[in-house]
Order: C-alpha cells, then sequence, then structure tokens
C-alpha cells in the first residue's frame, strides 16, 4: 500500500514538473521561441556525426544544405506545435475570465452559506433563551406549588393543633360520660333508700293514728266519767274534750302527713322508674359517643400523617425536577459549543476564500510564481486542524481515543 | 444567606442557562458579558464568593482575567472556575498556574456544577 502510494506521489510531482515547464515554454514570446530552437537544432546537428550529414546532401544535392533545410523545419514546426500544444494548456489552466466567474459564484456561494450559518447561530441561541426561559417558568410553578403546599402544611398544622386539643376534650367529655351510668346507679341506690325512709315514716304516720284513736276513745271515756261525776267532774269535761280535740287534730295531721309520704313516694318512684328507663338509653348513646370520639382522634391522626406523607413527597418530586431542569440547562450550553464550532469553521472558510482570491489574482499574472500556493493551503488546513484538537471533550473524541478530562479541580 | 456567584461569558445563552441553573440552586448570580466587565463590578458590587468565567472572549479573555482578580487585593484565595469548550492540556496549566482553582469543559450539567461549587466553597 506504502509503494503504491509512493508511486502515485512521484507520478504526480513529475507530472506537475512537466506541466510547469510547459507552461514556462507557453508563456514565452514567439521570436524568443524560434530563436531557442535554431540554437538547440544547431547544437544537436553539431553532436551528430559528418556521415549521416553525407546521406542527406546525396538528396539535396550540396554540402551544407541538409542542416539549412532542417534549420528552416524546425523554425516552421515549433510555432506549429506550440500553435496545436496551446489549446491544451488552456484547457487544464482555464481562461482567466472563467476562472473569476467560477471563483466569484464560489464566493458568493459561500456568502450564503455564511449568512445562513450566522442565521441559525441566531435562531438556536434565541430558541435556547425561549427554552431557557420557559423552563425557568416551569420550575417557577413548581415552587409556588411547593410553596403554597408549604403554607397549607403550616395551616393545617395550626389547624392539626386546635382539632387536637378540642379531640383532647371531647376524650375528656367522653371520660366524664363513660362514668354517667356508674353515678347514676349511685343516685338510684340514694333515691332507694330515700323510698324506704319514705315508707319507713309511712308506719309511723299509722301509729299516729292510732295514738288518736287511742286518745279519742280515752276523750269519750272521759267525757263519760265526767258526767258521772256530775258538777265535780265539769273540769274533768273540760280536759275531755280537749284531749277529744287533740285525738282528732293528731288524726287529721297524721292523714295529712300521710297523704304527703304518699305523694313524695310516688313522685320518687315514678322518677326513678323513669330514670331507669332513660339511663339505659343514655348509656347505650353515651358509649356509642366515647367510641366516635376515639374514632374521631384515630382518624384526625391518621389524616394528619398521609397529608405529611404527601407533602414530603411532592416536596421531594420537586427537588427531582428542580435538579432535572438544572441538568437540561446544562444541556443548552450545547449551543455555544456549537456556535464556536462554526465560528471556527467560517473563520477557517474566509481564510480560504482570502487564499484562492490570491491565487487567481496569481494566476491571472503571467509568469507568477504559483509553487508557494499548496504549502499556503496547507498552512490554512493545519491551522484549523490545530484549532480544533483544543476543543476535544465530548463522547465522540474519547471513542476515539482523546481523554482530556472534562472536569478537573487543580 | 445565600452564596454570591459571578459568572462571566460573552454568550447570552451561557449567561442565562448558568444563571437559572446556580438561582435553581439556591444562588445569588451576578453577570458579567467579559473579563473586563467582570473587574468593573467586582471593584464597585458585592464581592462574589466564587467566579465563574469563559476562556475567549472579547475585549479580556478569561486567562487574563483570572491574573488580574489575583492581583486584587481581597481576591487571592477567591475561588475561580474556568468553564469554556477548550479542553487541552497547555491551556489548563496555565490557568493553574495563575491562579484558578478548576477547569470545567462545557457543556456543564446543573448537578455537576452545584457539586463542584459545594466542593470550592465553603458552606455552600
Amino acid at each position: 500500500m506504502k509503494i503504491a502510494m509512493s508511486a502515485n506521489s512521484l507520478r504526480t510531482s513529475a507530472q506537475q514538473w512537466v506541466w510547469s515547464w510547459r507552461r514556462k515554454i507557453g508563456a514565452l514570446p514567439p521570436h524568443q521561441l524560434r530563436l531557442g530552437a535554431a540554437l538547440i537544432a544547431i547544437v544537436v546537428c553539431r553532436l551528430l556525426p559528418a556521415s549521416y550529414w553525407q546521406v542527406l546532401d546525396r538528396f539535396t544535392g550540396r554540402p551544407g544544405d541538409a542542416l539549412l533545410v532542417l534549420a528552416v523545419l524546425l523554425l516552421v514546426i515549433v510555432p506549429v506545435l506550440r500553435t496545436r500544444q496551446a489549446p491544451a494548456v488552456e484547457r487544464k489552466s482555464l481562461p482567466p475570465a472563467s476562472f473569476n466567474t467560477m471563483l466569484e459564484q464560489h464566493l458568493t456561494l459561500d456568502q450564503h452559506i455564511d449568512q445562513k450559518l450566522g442565521e441559525v447561530i441566531e435562531d438556536t441561541e434565541n430558541s435556547a433563551l425561549v427554552i431557557i426561559d420557559d423552563v425557568r417558568r416551569l420550575y417557577d410553578s413548581a415552587s409556588k406549588l411547593v410553596a403554597y403546599l408549604d403554607s397549607s402544611n403550616l395551616k393545617a398544622s395550626s389547624l392539626g393543633k386546635e382539632i387536637s386539643d378540642s379531640v383532647l376534650f371531647l376524650v375528656d367529655i367522653g371520660s366524664f360520660i363513660e362514668q354517667l351510668p356508674a353515678k347514676m346507679t349511685r343516685d338510684l341506690h340514694n333515691v332507694q333508700t330515700i323510698t324506704a325512709e319514705i315508707k319507713a315514716m309511712s308506719g309511723l304516720v299509722e301509729a299516729v293514728h292510732a295514738i288518736g284513736m287511742q286518745s279519742h276513745i280515752l276523750a269519750i271515756n272521759a267525757s263519760i266519767e265526767a258526767s258521772r261525776a256530775g258538777p265535780s267532774g265539769a273540769a274533768f269535761r273540760v280536759i275531755a274534750d280537749e284531749m277529744r280535740s287533740l285525738a282528732s287534730n293528731s288524726s287529721a295531721v297524721a292523714t295529712q302527713i300521710n297523704q304527703g309520704l304518699s305523694r313524695a313516694r310516688l313522685v320518687v318512684e315514678d322518677g326513678l322508674a323513669a330514670s331507669i328507663a332513660d339511663s339505659s338509653q343514655q348509656f347505650e348513646a353515651v358509649s356509642k359517643a366515647a367510641i366516635s370520639i376515639h374514632k374521631l382522634q384515630d382518624n384526625f391522626e391518621d389524616m394528619n400523617q398521609y397529608y405529611k406523607t404527601r407533602f414530603v413527597v411532592v416536596t421531594k418530586y420537586n427537588e427531582d425536577l428542580a435538579l432535572q431542569i438544572a441538568e437540561v440547562l446544562g444541556q443548552i450550553q450545547y449551543q455555544d459549543v456549537v456556535r464556536q464550532c462554526i465560528d471556527r469553521i467560517r473563520s477557517v472558510i474566509e481564510q480560504r476564500n482570502l487564499f484562492l482570491q490570491d491565487a487567481a489574482n496569481l494566476i491571472a499574472q503571467d509568469g507568477a510564481d504559483l509553487t508557494h500556493l499548496p504549502a499556503l493551503l496547507e498552512v490554512i488546513l493545519q491551522d484549523y486542524l490545530t484549532e480544533e484538537g483544543k476543543h476535544r471533550h465530548s463522547s465522540r473524541d474519547i471513542a476515539e481515543g482523546h481523554r482530556e478530562l472534562k472536569i478537573e479541580l487543580f | 444567606m445565600a452564596k454570591v456567584i459571578m459568572i462571566v461569558d460573552d454568550s447570552v445563552t451561557m449567561l442565562m442557562s448558568l444563571k437559572n441553573s446556580l438561582e435553581i440552586g439556591g444562588f445569588e448570580v451576578l453577570s458579567a458579558s467579559d473579563g473586563l466587565d467582570a473587574l468593573e463590578q467586582l471593584k464597585t458590587s458585592v464581592k462574589p464568593d466564587l467566579i465563574i468565567t469563559d476562556i475567549n472572549m472579547p475585549n479580556m479573555g478569561g486567562i487574563e482575567l483570572i491574573s488580574k482578580v489575583r492581583a486584587l487585593p481581597g481576591f487571592r484565595f477567591m475561588p475561580i472556575l474556568a468553564l469554556t469548550t477548550e479542553s487541552q492540556q497547555a491551556r489548563r496549566d496555565e490557568a493553574k498556574k495563575l491562579g484558578a482553582t478548576g477547569w470545567l469543559v462545557k457543556p456543564v450539567g446543573g448537578a455537576d456544577l452545584i457539586n463542584i461549587i459545594k466542593q470550592v466553597v465553603p458552606g455552600a
């Protein structure tokens, strides 16, 4: 492979050398060309042996005429050859006017490309700024949501404390209500004791009645005895009347007491029966109320925990969103990387076009030295490659074996 | 209190991208369009906790900015990060010699950038 490449290179160099000499010869004025050809012919003829000329002289008839004929032929043939070669030379180097037109078209094309590249940079920059703006707004919206949730969380915490205090109060009431049945049982027992006491008092009233009756009988007997005694029993009759009155009054009072005790017993016993009936229903309601209060407390704790967990989750999602947005913003930096890459390409195209304009001017000049042009183009190429070599950092460069660190702290 | 970071770049895209990334990360941001602008702001405005500068900029590039910042009183130990598309070692060595704290090649993701800032800025 290397040998083939060397052979190709050698052939190319030889062709370039031949073309350069043909171009130099072609550029000579006609009189110089003819004189040079005649001199070369004379030198060549002088180098030939005399026997060659003797053969030719036999055709011409006189010695030396052959040389004369050869000189004339050269003077005629060289311009003819030059005329035949001229189109070939012109075909390879192109007429200056055509070349200039082509160059102008090329430069115009490059101007359009350059303008379009500039527009692309501007468009991508504008687009990147819009993306940044949109992404930032997205983050701001997410942050507002979190701030709103944070505020709601604070309010919910405050409200939760109030609810918690109320629930504790309700729990206290529940405990009090739970103890109510026992209290009511105690009250019922007291009421039963009072009823028993009232019943006992009713017995006393009967005794008072009996005493009244005995007093009445005694008063009657006393009155009878007073009548028997005659006038001497008058005082005794007064006592007997008073005793009868006392017996009558005590009996009336005993009846009233008995009636009062009966009413009191009825009231207490009826109230007690109603209380007993109500207390069983109230006990059931109180039990339900206590269960509901405890359930309410448990539900509140669950709800509180649920929202706290949700808030933590939403906050975490927001943090992740912020990181992802920051990553997106980082990727937008590629716009600047691409912009700089395009700027370098535009710069090297400009340098190349300047080179082409200079080269065209030189080519248009007769006899100008063009040999340095390939080297100049090579310099432009190498400068561009060197500049691009300073910006190796992408995964493509790393895959090609370049290991420049992307992040380095000194 | 939020740490203050100065970003120096001639690209509007870079400035906006970095500004938003850093603000989302909880930092306060100052922006400068080139080294000269940055120097003027450093002399007049709040002293930042970190400078992140591009290298190739008009008027004054990042390398020159680093050397001039180091010459300012009170800026000898301030962390300075270079953020550029250039990656060759010779330029890194030059920046390191002049007092740069680190070298970052564009583009750098937001999470990476914030991690690096936390490494070079105490209390960030």
